[in-house]
């Protein structure tokens, strides 16, 4: 067995610590004798039954538990909790009053047979929450449209469960809005895809060329609309394939934005968006991996700080290009330069000295950093550049272990959640004044001792 | 040089939450405790100043509350604060604004700083009278929701800026000794380190009763207060409407609602 991973004497400190949070974290991990052992811990108050019950991250042996209390404010809590598991939240509808019911009408894990049995005729608040829950079957969803408000049926028409007919209902039933979302429905039936194609209003038209369902015909019809926002949607439609992608000379800004997006576009086309006037295009046209040396060339020396550190970020980008972005007077730049895990070992030395925050955070992450740097940095007056070091894949245990220690709560929240942290880190961790961290720790070591036995 | 820094527990609600069966507070199984945020500045600014007076000097922290408020005297420790003093019995609950400033009054007159510093205001209560109250006992000069300050230990006065109201600033000279009240946003409150906590563990926290300090019990809690809570209550929510449509449906039925409301 590692040192330092055992479950038995890891149990056995958490009960004589007494905390709540670490009790929690390996209650479901440890056998019963131990569990009774904790949850005298984590039940010790009414405040922490309360704390626990509302929030996603306690254990499901503990939520368990907690259901089975005979306590309305318990189950109003847990009925809001949303990793509540469905036969819970099944048992608690046996007893709800009517708060919880609304919340069990809203749950995403309510299950399907519960949810017909919610009495929603009189309260307009439960149609609502049945209207958008996607367990709702389509019975109900049927049921609830005879008597829906208007708002009630845009909440019916997200629905993912609902079919062609009830759509053909909503659409001839309901506004531009209500028929804009019918169109923008996986289900929407090729009729109603049809009429969508011809309606006047541009906000149908548009959210019918953001259905990712719809055939490349539709969708090449839709590139041709007379809306810059219609052709926007088509193109940014990810059923497109880039051969219909035509030439990148749209008077529209917003449509060569939404093309230069595109991870698809063929060499010759980043070529038609790399000289475009507007700099958000050139923006995403400097990262794209198709780009060629001499476009990235070009995009390198852009007068926009966005377009030259973009084409730092492109992982095609060569290294003579790099070279010189690694001395560009604006800081983003070079810090873009410095995040790139597989960058030229001459590079990187280069940037190491760079006194700038952001390079130095980037530096920091960056797994080719020279160790001696990375203990440097852990030790920086800037909680923001410390923490860079801890995600690093080869941060030294010297500076975890100084990590450990670093005032700034969120540092040690991440040290203690992240696959580097050493184990003597979370047994230190353990006695953090921050809850969340001796949580994460407590968990992270059970998890590890699991492994290890 | 000696700061005397007051600060308070304050109470966060949960979503959901019950009266308690009097009416007159929130239960307290509902909320969560911590340390008044416009505290956190007072405290820091008063560590700042004796940082850049070499170390040198004394920062008093001191709570009116029961025993839970002791996490948050020992949290100032932890960041630096050197002795801590925790005013409580039973006498004391139900004390309104000018029961607390009375007994801080006291604490001060007993501890005799160079200067006294206080949140605006307290995050639950929001009254923004304790600190110019406890000036007012004193007859020390005051500033409230000083959002900078020049202040040299030692000093006969001090400079600071006012915020006002309008996007207005003052800026004013005032004799020390004096009571300041602190705005968020002067300075970055520092956090804790863990060496500090460990530290503050062994520092001295003292606990006095109202007694201690001279105070009858007619001068602390519901007989010495000016004010009692009738009833804390969630007042009925207003109407809302959400307007759909076309912009001209919009602007129709915008029209329509004005038209209600001012009786035309």
């Amino acid at each position: 067995m590692a040192a330092g991973l055992d479950l038995t004497s890891l149990t056995e400190f958490a009960v004589k610590q007494g905390d709540p949070y670490v009790a929690l974290a390996l209650h479901p991990f440890v056998d019963e004798g131990f569990q009774a052992d904790l949850e005298g811990i984590i039940f010790a108050t009414k405040r922490l039954k309360l704390t626990f019950a509302a929030a996603p991250y306690t254990p499901k042996t503990i939520l368990a538990l907690l259901a089975q209390e005979d306590d309305e404010q318990l189950r109003l809590r847990l009925s809001k909790n949303p990793a509540l598991a469905p036969p819970l939240l099944a048992k608690l509808f046996k007893q709800a009053s009517p708060a919880v019911i609304k919340n069990l009408a809203a749950h995403r894990n309510t299950p399907c047979d519960v949810l017909q049995q919610i009495d929603w005729q009189d309260n307009e608040v439960i149609r609502g929450a049945l209207c958008t829950n996607s367990n709702v079957p389509l019975t109900l969803l049927r049921e609830l449209m005879v008597c829906s408000s208007t708002a009630e049926k845009k909440g019916i028409v997200n629905n993912p469960n609902a079919d062609h007919a009830l759509l053909t209902e909503l659409w001839n039933d309901g506004d531009k809005f209500v028929q804009g979302e019918v169109a923008a429905h996986k289900a929407c039936p090729p009729d109603l895809r049809e009429a969508a194609l011809q309606h006047p209003d541009v906000l149908v038209r548009r959210k019918l060329a953001s259905n990712e369902s719809l055939a490349s015909d539709c969708l090449l019809l839709l590139m041709k609309d007379e809306d810059a926002l219609v052709r926007a949607a088509a193109i940014g439609n990810a059923g497109l394939e880039d051969d219909h992608l035509g030439n990148a000379d749209d008077p529209s800004i917003r449509v060569r934005r939404t093309e230069a997006k595109r991870e698809d576009l063929s060499s010759q086309f980043i070529e038609g968006l790399a000289d475009d006037e507007d700099h958000w295009v050139r923006r995403w046209v400097a990262r794209q991996p198709a780009a060629s040396d001499a476009v990235m060339q070009k995009l390198s020396q852009d007068e926009v700080m966005e377009v030259r550190r973009a084409v730092g970020r492109n992982p095609s980008c060569p290294d003579f290009i790099l070279e010189r972005l690694a001395q560009d007077e604006d800081s983003w730049v070079r810090a873009g330069v410095a995040l790139r895990e597989n960058l030229a070992r001459h590079i990187l030395v280069g940037l190491e000295g760079d006194e700038d925050i952001d390079v130095k955070s980037a530096v920091g992450r960056n797994p080719g950093t020279d160790e001696t740097v990375l203990l440097a940095i852990s030790e920086h007056e800037n909680r923001d550049v410390r923490r860079s070091v801890i995600v690093n894949p080869h941060v030294p245990d010297a500076a975890l272990i100084k990590l450990q220690d670093d005032p700034y709560p969120l540092n040690r929240a991440i040290l203690s959640g992240h696959p580097n942290c050493l184990t003597e880190n979370l047994w230190f961790l353990l006695k953090d004044p921050e809850p969340q961290v001796r949580y994460t720790a407590g968990k992270a070591l059970a998890v590890r001792c699991l492994a290890a036995a | 040089m000696k700061i005397l820094v007051a600060i308070k527990q304050v109470a966060n609600l949960d979503d959901d939450f019950e009266i308690r069966e009097d009416g007159k507070d929130v239960d307290h199984d509902f909320c969560d405790f911590e340390i008044n945020e416009w505290d956190d500045y007072s405290l820091e600014t008063a560590l700042q100043i004796r940082e850049n007076n070499g170390d040198e000097g004394e920062i008093v922290v001191v709570t009116v509350g029961p025993d839970e408020a002791e996490d948050e005297l020992r949290k100032c420790l932890g960041k630096g604060a050197d002795r801590a003093i925790r005013v409580w019995d039973d006498a004391i609950e139900g004390s309104d604004q000018v029961a607390i400033a009375r007994i801080l009054t006291k604490v001060v007159e007993q501890e005799a700083p160079d200067m006294v510093f206080m949140g605006v205001q307290a995050a639950d209560n929001a009254y923004a009278q304790t600190g110019i109250s406890v000036a007012k006992q004193l007859g020390w000069p005051h500033a409230a929701v000083v959002s900078s300050l020049d202040y040299t230990p030692g000093a006969s006065t001090a400079s600071a800026r006012r915020e006002l109201e309008g996007g207005l600033e003052e800026e004013i000279t005032v004799n020390c000794p004096a009571v300041l009240t602190i705005q968020l946003g002067i300075n970055e409150p520092r956090y804790a380190s863990l060496r500090g906590i460990k530290q503050a563990a062994g520092k001295p926290l003292d606990e006095i009763s109202h007694s201690d300090l001279g105070l009858s019990d007619d001068e602390v809690g519901e007989a010495g207060s000016v004010s009692r809570v009738r009833k804390v209550f969630v007042p009925e929510k207003g109407q809302a409407e959400l307007i759909e449509g076309t912009p001209a449906e919009q602007a129709a039925r915008l029209a329509e609602i004005l038209k209600e409301l001012s009786g035309a």
